[in-house]
């Protein structure tokens, strides 16, 4: 799609595979993810969002962001969708499909699957 | 005063349920504050007798056009014995005059409205709750009471909650709808857990402390057709501030506010989890699960909709086992336990709505 050294960590990009508008970002940590980029709400661009740290809150007022855990933000309704399952961190029944993706020969890859 | 465990001489579960009534919402009062003086210490008794403490202060400015002003008329006792105020009274109006099988006080003494004086306010409660367990509970076997509390000083609540929350026949702790403070506020928390460990519901009630978004409107019809709203923001403040997550067993009763407003009141919470989770993170469920699993409404004032728009409205909620049935007697406004809902609902939703909708909900019932 596009050669994965032009996504740096906690970027995101627009893509289309077979017609198919998806998104594909790389975590802090480095890992790829690839999601539908359209929200399952009122279908906006996940792509012009943001990846963030997913926030938790062991108690009341007490807030942590999550070391591991990394989601894409709509950019309308503010929507969480976790990038490893896509699914809605405030309603798990919602969610992105995603997409396997990998490197080959320096190039992203996204399987229609 | 020690609290009797064992179990009452009444058992909900010997009723029919093809024909019990559990009213949610009955108001048992007294004739004057003076019946709280044998419950009170002597330091307290002086300032009822000797420097004219007489009452609560009723705080809204309306006086209610009803037949019989706040009261039902066919209720208002002859002379000068006080509506509601004797168990003889209520065995005759409610308990046989309209089928209610079981009854569960909520008074009309809302001590956790008194806007300073907690520690007055604490003694009064006490005095209330002695006073009811002998007066009423302890009289008539089909009644259930409430724990009274200061709910600013919610340490000394808990410890009330801790001592009369383990006689047999009380059921719940009661909260007024206040609208100047939030029961989600962790400060308030102590109640709420001490009411999980009792087996306790809590309860809320509007009362005329409580205001509208605007404040006390011109008329009586304005505040009394706005007065819900209160109780959703008191909701909201319990859902967003995490006190189902921490007691995900603990059950909240609403009283007075009708039904037809909760798929709204779902949904909009719903909507607005979804896009504004991260500022809560300690709320781990859709606010309508929430209200789904631990939250009971009572029917009256019940608006008046067709059998089809009910059957919708369940629908809607995705769930029959929210709505308890309630008369508010002796109220103006009290509602029939048998005619408050539209015609032709099947019996086994009418036996979930007058019976086993509230035997589920009340651990101690």
């Amino acid at each position: 799609m596009f050669p994965s050294a032009e996504l740096g960590p906690g970027e995101v990009r627009e893509a289309t595979i077979d017609g198919i508008a998806v998104v594909v970002v790389r975590t802090a940590a480095g890992e790829l993810r690839a999601l539908r980029d359209i929200c399952p709400h009122q279908g906006a661009r996940l792509s012009k969002g943001r990846l963030e740290a997913a926030v938790d809150g062991p108690g009341v007022g007490v807030y942590e962001l999550s070391a591991d855990r990394v989601i894409l933000r709509c950019p309308w309704h503010g929507y969480e969708f976790d990038v490893e399952t896509g699914r809605c961190l405030a309603d798990p029944g919602s969610r992105v499909r995603t997409y396997p993706v990998t490197v080959e020969d320096g190039v992203i890859v996204v399987e229609r699957g | 005063m020690s609290v009797d465990t064992q179990k009452p001489a009444f058992d909900v579960r010997d009723l029919d349920p093809k024909t019990a009534v559990i009213d949610v919402d009955v108001h048992e009062q007294f004739q004057s504050v003076k019946d709280l003086l044998p419950y009170l210490d002597q330091h307290w008794q002086r300032y009822i007798v000797q420097y004219g403490w007489s009452g609560m202060p009723k705080e809204s400015p309306y006086g209610v056009p009803s037949t019989g002003g706040n009261t039902r008329l066919d209720w208002r006792p002859e002379g000068s014995v006080v509506r509601a105020s004797t168990v003889e009274l209520m065995r005759e109006q409610l308990l046989e005059g309209e089928g209610v099988s079981i009854a569960i006080l909520n008074g009309m003494f809302h001590l956790s409205s008194l806007g300073g004086w907690y520690e007055f306010a604490a003694a009064l409660a006490s005095a209330y709750n002695d006073w009811q367990i002998e007066h009423w509970l302890e009289r008539e076997p089909r009644l259930r009471g409430s724990v009274h509390v200061t709910a600013n000083d919610p340490a000394g609540a808990a410890r009330e909650i801790d001592r009369v929350g383990g006689h047999p026949q009380v059921v719940q702790v009661f909260l007024p709808t206040v609208t100047d403070r939030q029961y989600g506020d962790p400060f308030y928390r102590p109640i709420f857990e001490a009411a999980a460990r009792n087996d306790l519901v809590v309860t809320l009630h509007h009362g005329s402390e409580t205001r509208t978004a605007l404040g006390y409107p011109r008329f009586f019809i304005e505040w009394h057709s706005a007065i819900p709203h209160a109780n959703m923001c008191q909701l909201t403040s319990l859902i967003f501030n995490g006190v189902f997550d921490a007691l995900p067993d603990l059950k909240v009763v609403v009283l007075e506010t009708g039904g037809t407003w909760i798929p709204h009141f779902m949904w909009r919470l719903d909507q607005q989890y979804r896009g504004l989770r991260l500022e809560v993170p300690w709320v781990k469920r859709l606010p309508s699960e929430h209200v789904r699993d631990n939250v009971r409404v009572a029917t009256q004032p019940f608006d008046e909709i067709s059998k089809t728009h009910f059957e919708q409205l369940l629908d809607m909620m995705g769930s029959d086992e929210m709505l308890m049935v309630s008369t508010d007697y002796p109220h103006f406004d009290a509602d029939s336990p048998t005619k408050n809902l539209p015609a032709g609902l099947s019996d086994d939703l009418l036996q979930k709505i007058r019976f086993r909708n509230a035997l589920a909900t009340y651990p101690k019932l």
